[in-house]
């Protein structure tokens, strides 16, 4: 019975001429559609840098003045090792990918406040670096990734003075000095030691404070969470999602389309003596797999015919949208399983969950999904766009880090609890006859 | 003999309107039972309350013998529906159709596959079957729409107004297949608004209206009930007030209805009733065009007990 409902529903929605033209078309339009809107744009501000303005103090440059004995008093703000590495920064096409005012703090603010520039760094020592922004976006968390990489390799900077003093190569007698490196304050303050790195070692300074390119590449990635920086990325993560929670509709469609209040096969399959639940599920069955090719050729199409570079892990993102067209299959369930309902009703509920929805995610206005995790995140777990798009975004940003995978631990669990409430639902046919008048 | 259909007192409203009026009746195994009545005299309603399709205020319904419920799949694997609308996937073929509806009743794979041949037989649509029901025509559709509800091979088949819009040829067919059905052994609950129809096939028939039952039994114990014995009908361009009063000083004669240049002069006994309507024309020398005698039909039994004409 299962096996049999669910090939004759497979074979309904494929040969359905009006659900194949508007679950395919609809997402390729819309796609190609933003190609064009967003590709001009996004092509220049792919490459057009990210101002940011760097405040740098006094007390900062001593500091570094201090441990580097190559350090002459020439030095200034943007020869310290941070302002280096943010030179070094640089997107795929090799142009900058900040552009850096270094300017004092007051000015700094008021570009910040007139939004002239990103954000503001402020360095107050070699590892005493504090990031200013104004609000939330993806630019933001890019300025955000590099300071926190950068802080966090610091360490590495200080492995590499430790490892070369181990080896001979830099003599710090100072027992005081060693830990304070350790601690990662490092501040060498004694005349004599300056001297001894100075006479021997110039060339090992240089490489301990010169950013490499491998180094900055790496730091380049992790901020660029992958590799595409891509703001406009968003609305195609939407539109994925979209594509996902489309396929709620035909759920809904084919599992009502078996009440008997709705169709007269319908009312044939209620007479007969088939076991609700079964029938639903496979019903279900039937168009998630419809669905589930829906998304991945609109997500190949994406990819490969308009080559939207969508970052991260490939094989992560198909699975995601996998367990989205999951997760948008179940509202769709879930939303028909509800008893005593018109299809008109079913239908609008459902236009509002992905409209409203798509538009509390980001669909329309890319910062709305982060106003709403601010005002009230409770709405970000349950929209399944939301849900949905946060688990790409989380991909592309983060990698497969913990983010991701508590994005797919909210979708995993707003899945079950759906499915499980449609199945829940099914035990009880849909009464009622149906009247088409 | 086994009383397959019974059905107690149901009483079915919809919001104010009273659909079934404490309706009952009982059908015994083997009969082509009639149900007719008017549109909107509550048939369907029936049949739907019998399915438990729709559920009721008052009353109760039998099926073989066992209270029915939504949830009975036991009766209902027995019961087959061909309901007042073609119900069948227009995507799927004739013979994907007929499979995926017997399929829902026979898990079987062979039997499956021979029931289907057997209603592919019966509604002769061999010829048809790759084809799309959207490229069928409108008698053949509904001979899909039997071969879908009948390819089980249920021992009740429930036939609600199957003909409505069928060409007669095509009427005739399904008219027949239902004799066939009902010789293999099937209890049949035929509706239809139509009293030709089940005057022909029904070995019983309950006329009903607004929700009651009118009366019941076979078409001649109907007609047997009634006053009426011959209708002589006279298409008459024109005809004078004085002669309809005349025609009614007629012995035997009890109305007179002049209506759409067709006179009905009704009879309840008598003989050579016709001769005496003649010898009245001539002698007031009325013109008229044609003159036939008929027996009372079921509409006339329901004329005479409602007062209005069963086909509006
Ligand atoms: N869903 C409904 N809501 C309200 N009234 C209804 C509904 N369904 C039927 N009715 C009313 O109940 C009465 C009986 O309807 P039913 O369909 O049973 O008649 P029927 O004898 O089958 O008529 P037909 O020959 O037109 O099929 C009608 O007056 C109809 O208007
Ligand atoms: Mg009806």
């Amino acid at each position: 019975m299962f096996i049999r409902t669910y090939i004759a529903y497979l074979k309904k929605l494929i040969r359905t001429k009006s659900v194949v033209f508007w679950v395919i078309v609809f997402p390729f339009a819309l796609g190609t559609l933003f190609y064009l809107a967003f590709g001009s744009i996004y092509s220049s501000s792919r490459s057009n840098p990210i101002e940011v303005s760097v405040v740098v103090s006094d007390d900062a440059i001593k500091e570094y003045k201090d441990i580097n004995p190559a350090a002459t008093d020439k030095v200034t703000a943007k020869d310290l090792p941070i302002s280096l590495m943010l030179k070094e920064l640089k997107y795929e096409d090799d142009s900058p990918m900040l552009k850096l005012f270094y300017e004092d703090k007051d000015k700094a603010k008021k570009n910040l406040k007139s939004k002239k520039v990103k954000g503001i760094i402020t360095v107050n020592g070699i590892n005493d670096i504090i990031l200013d922004i104004s609000e939330n976006g993806l630019t933001q968390d890019i300025l955000a990734n590099i300071i926190s990489i950068y802080k966090s390799n610091t360490s590495i900077i200080e492995e590499k003075i430790t490892s070369m003093i181990e080896s001979g190569n830099l003599k710090v007698s100072d027992e005081k000095n060693t830990s304070m490196i350790e601690t990662g304050n490092l501040k060498v303050s004694d005349e004599k030691n300056t001297s001894m790195i100075e006479s021997g070692n110039s060339e090992v300074s240089e490489e301990i404070f010169t950013p490499d390119t491998e180094y900055t590449e790496y730091v380049t990635n992790k901020a660029l969470m992958g590799d595409n920086n891509d703001p406009y990325l968003i609305y195609f993560y939407n539109l994925i999602a979209m594509v996902c929670i489309m396929g709620s509709l035909s759920v809904l469609d084919c599992v009502c389309s078996a009440h008997s209040s709705e169709s007269y096969e319908g009312m044939r399959i209620c007479v007969s003596p088939v076991n609700n639940i079964i029938m639903n599920l496979s019903i279900f069955a039937a168009c998630l797999t419809f669905q589930i090719a829906v998304t991945l050729i609109t997500l190949i199409y994406l990819i490969f015919g308009l080559g939207i570079n969508f970052g991260g892990n490939l094989g992560y993102i198909f699975l995601t949208a996998v367990l989205g067209t999951l997760l948008g299959c179940s509202l769709g369930f879930f939303i028909a399983g509800i008893h005593g309902l018109k299809l008109k009703t079913r239908n609008s509920i459902l236009m509002w969950i992905m409209l409203g929805g798509g538009f509390l995610s980001g669909l329309m206005f890319a910062n709305m999904k982060s106003i709403i995790e601010e005002k009230m995140p409770l709405i970000n777990r349950i929209n399944p766009s939301a849900v949905l798009t946060d688990a790409f975004y989380s991909i592309n940003l983060y990698g497969i880090g913990d983010r991701f995978m508590r994005a797919i631990y909210y979708l995993v669990i707003l899945t079950v609890l759906l499915l499980s409430a449609s199945i829940i639902l099914s035990r009880k046919k849909e009464g009622g006859v149906y009247a088409s008048v | 003999m086994e009383e397959i259909v019974r059905v107690n007192n149901l009483v079915k409203r919809y919001k104010d309107l009273i659909a079934l009026d404490n309706f009952s009746f009982s059908i015994k195994k083997g009969e082509i039972f009639g149900l007719l009545g008017p549109n909107g005299s509550g048939k369907s309603t029936t049949i739907n309350c019998i399915l438990s399709l729709l559920t009721y205020d008052k009353g109760e319904v039998y099926l073989f013998g066992e209270k029915m419920n939504v949830n009975r799949n036991d009766i209902k694997k027995r019961i087959g529906l061909i309901g007042q609308n073609v119900a069948v996937f227009n995507e799927l073929s004739v013979y994907e159709n007929i499979d995926f509806f017997c399929g829902l009743y026979i898990n079987d794979k062979a039997t499956r596959r021979k029931y289907v041949e057997d209603a592919l037989e019966f509604t002769g649509l061999n010829d048809y079957r790759k084809k799309s029901p959207k490229k069928l025509s409108g008698g053949l559709i509904r001979r899909l729409n039997i071969a879908c509800g009948i390819a089980h091979k249920p021992e009740l088949i429930i036939f609600d107004e199957p003909t409505v819009a069928v060409d007669p040829q095509s009427r005739n067919n399904i008219l027949e297949g239902i004799k066939d059905l009902n010789k293999n052994g099937a209890t049949v609950i035929y509706t239809s608004h139509y009293m030709e129809e089940v005057e022909e096939i029904c070995s019983r028939i309950l006329i009903m209206d607004k929700g009651h039952e009118i009366c019941q039994g076979t078409a001649d114990e109907l007609k047997g009930q009634i006053k009426n014995t011959e209708n002589v009908i006279l298409n008459v361009k024109y005809i004078d007030e004085s002669d309809l009063e005349g025609l009614k000083k007629i012995h035997h004669v009890y109305s007179v209805k002049y209506a759409d240049k067709v006179l009905t002069i009704r009879f309840s006994g008598g003989k050579h009733n016709i001769s005496h309507v003649l010898d009245y024309i001539s002698e007031h020398s009325i013109n008229y065009e044609r003159i036939y005698s008929e027996l009372p039909t079921l509409n006339d039994v329901f004329l005479e007990i409602t007062g209005k004409e069963l086909r509006d």
